[in-house]
């Protein structure tokens, strides 16, 4: 009887720890606090921050140095895979060898339809130097440069704007505005795009004592079996007025059966100024007919032009890049004085302008054309509201200020620790995982490859104080 | 208590163990391997298994 019940008690103790275990395995998950924080320095696999990808660009390494990544190529992919959501990540990493990659960067994917990634600074070399030879202000994570001193402060220059020409922003949002170049008169005759557009693009248009009058019609060609919404969204002065989901353009899934779709856009009595309109959707979706009353629209940044023939466009970008699937797309691309020669497919080749309006054109369609600046079918179109961006590729002859949303990271015995915050709160997350990506922008892969020594993610999210205030609401 | 009886009780709470934690994933995946392997617990429960059938092999 003795020896039963200390085998109960043997077995209660066990069984109650497995539980007890269970319990720390869900509250540790559930984390009651909302802080959470994985680093690794690649010793070995992490389940949370997930290996570096593709591996032609970043390779782990193991040698007498100990372990890193070598980063030969860019950009790479990295996933968080996290057990809930959180609102914020603040990303370090620790890097070396950055003379071959003056500026590094990061985002969280954002948008998985159209790929768009919430883009951060984490390391821009040029700017650095540039703090030390100019007059420059650090106000918590703003840098404001200025060539020559003319304002006291920061507020002073936001409270009088200098011209656009001499001003450069890198990862800040100033008001974007924009003047016609002559006088202007609202056009009474329909404009039409003659080719079509494959995919989600962005439209800056401006009107002045006219309605916004905008129609698409398509097709959706049901080739990949993800579903195929189309979403309309107007914005001004980047504030969304008008965000619309259009009714489903064809059948979902992989049916390959084409259906067509046809959407008006006639929004009335608003105040002048420069609209953005961003039709969002995925590779499925043929814009065959985009027409206007808009006699200044500009397509913004990135533009996949569809099956067509003696395609001629305008840009002000400084540098433009091609890109195609489609083998009888390879050719020649003339970029203002320059050539662009698209010799390999789902590889990116690129070109310089030369000039502030540039045009492009060639002779076969289905490519996908990007570039700092935007597109349009005639160079007195071009609508251009956003404020310089200080890049490669930017003349700082003509700069006198800058305004950057940027620290300089700390640099000790020659490893660069770089730090960026995201907000985690509208960001994509697909099976527990969140998409982060980190660009070297101008790198090359026959650059010297730089060293990520170690990788860190502190997550901050809703806390046990906050639930519990939710029930009790 | 006798040995084969501490194996018995280990094999009943590795059994125990492995479907706890097993349902555990199933219904919030990552929240146990995320942490540690559920292989190690495989092996124990094996290993549990194969000592509590020698001591009942003993008895016969």
């Amino acid at each position: 009887m003795a020896s039963l019940s200390r085998r109960y008690i043997f077995r209660f103790g066990l069984w109650s720890a497995i539980f007890l275990v269970a319990i720390w395995f869900v509250l540790a998950g559930v984390a009651l606090t909302g802080q959470v924080a994985y680093e690794t320095d690649f010793f070995e696999p992490h389940y949370h921050l997930r290996p570096l990808t593709p591996a032609e660009r970043a390779s782990w390494v193991s040698d007498g140095q100990g372990q890193y990544y070598e980063l030969r190529g860019e950009p790479v992919y990295f996933s968080l895979r996290t057990l809930r959501r959180f609102d914020q990540a603040r990303l370090t990493l620790v890097l070396e060898d950055l003379d071959s990659a003056p500026v590094v960067e990061a985002g969280v994917l954002y948008d998985q339809t159209i790929w768009r990634y919430d883009m951060r600074p984490l390391v821009n070399s040029d700017l650095d130097k540039l703090s030390r030879l100019w007059e420059a202000k650090q106000s918590g994570d703003i840098l404001f440069l200025q060539k020559e001193r003319k304002y006291q402060s920061f507020e002073d220059f936001l409270s009088a704007l200098p011209g656009r020409a001499e001003t450069a922003v890198y990862y800040y949002d100033l008001p974007e505005s924009f003047t016609p170049a002559i006088t202007y008169n609202p056009c009474q005759e329909t404009v039409s795009v003659p080719w079509p557009i494959r995919g989600a693009f962005q439209i800056y248009a401006y009107i002045n004592n006219e309605d916004l009058d905008f129609s698409f019609s398509g097709r959706d060609l049901n080739e990949n079996q993800d579903t195929d919404d189309i979403r309309l969204i107007v914005y001004y002065q980047q504030a969304v007025i008008q965000d619309k989901i259009l009714a489903d353009a064809g059948l979902d899934g992989q049916s390959g059966s084409v259906r067509s779709w046809t959407e008006q856009l006639l929004l009335a009595g608003l105040p002048a100024g420069v609209y953005k309109i961003e039709i969002k959707a995925n590779d499925d979706i043929i814009t065959d007919r985009m027409a206007t009353k808009q006699k200044l629209f500009s397509f913004d940044r990135r533009l996949r032009i569809a099956g067509a023939e003696d395609i001629r466009l305008f840009t002000d970008s400084a540098r433009v890049a091609a890109v195609t699937s489609n083998p009888a797309s390879l050719g020649t691309i003339k970029v203002g004085d320059n050539i662009l020669e698209l010799s390999e497919t789902y590889r990116q080749f690129e070109a310089l302008t030369g000039t502030a309006t540039a045009e492009i054109s060639f002779p076969r369609g289905d490519i996908i054309l990007s570039g700092d600046g935007v597109f349009s079918l005639s160079a007195d179109q071009l609508v251009n509201p956003r404020w310089r961006r200080l890049g490669r590729d930017l003349d700082l002859s003509e700069i006198r200020y800058i305004i950057a949303h940027y620290q300089t990271p700390p640099v000790r015995e020659g490893r660069t620790r770089a730090q960026a915050v995201f907000d985690l709160r509208g960001a994509y997350r697909e099976n527990g995982e969140y998409g982060f990506i980190i660009s070297l922008p101008g790198f090359k892969e026959t650059d010297r490859p730089i060293r990520l020594r170690s990788l860190k993610v502190e997550l901050t999210g809703r806390d046990w104080r906050v639930w519990l205030a939710d029930l009790f609401r | 208590m006798k040995k084969k009886i501490i194996f018995l009780e280990f094999f009943y709470a590795a059994t125990v163990n492995l479907t706890v934690f097993y349902a555990l994933e199933g219904f919030w995946p990552g929240v146990v391997i995320s942490r540690f392997s559920l292989n190690w617990l495989l092996l124990i429960w094996l290993i549990a298994g194969i000592l509590s059938m020698a001591g009942q092999q003993e008895k016969l």
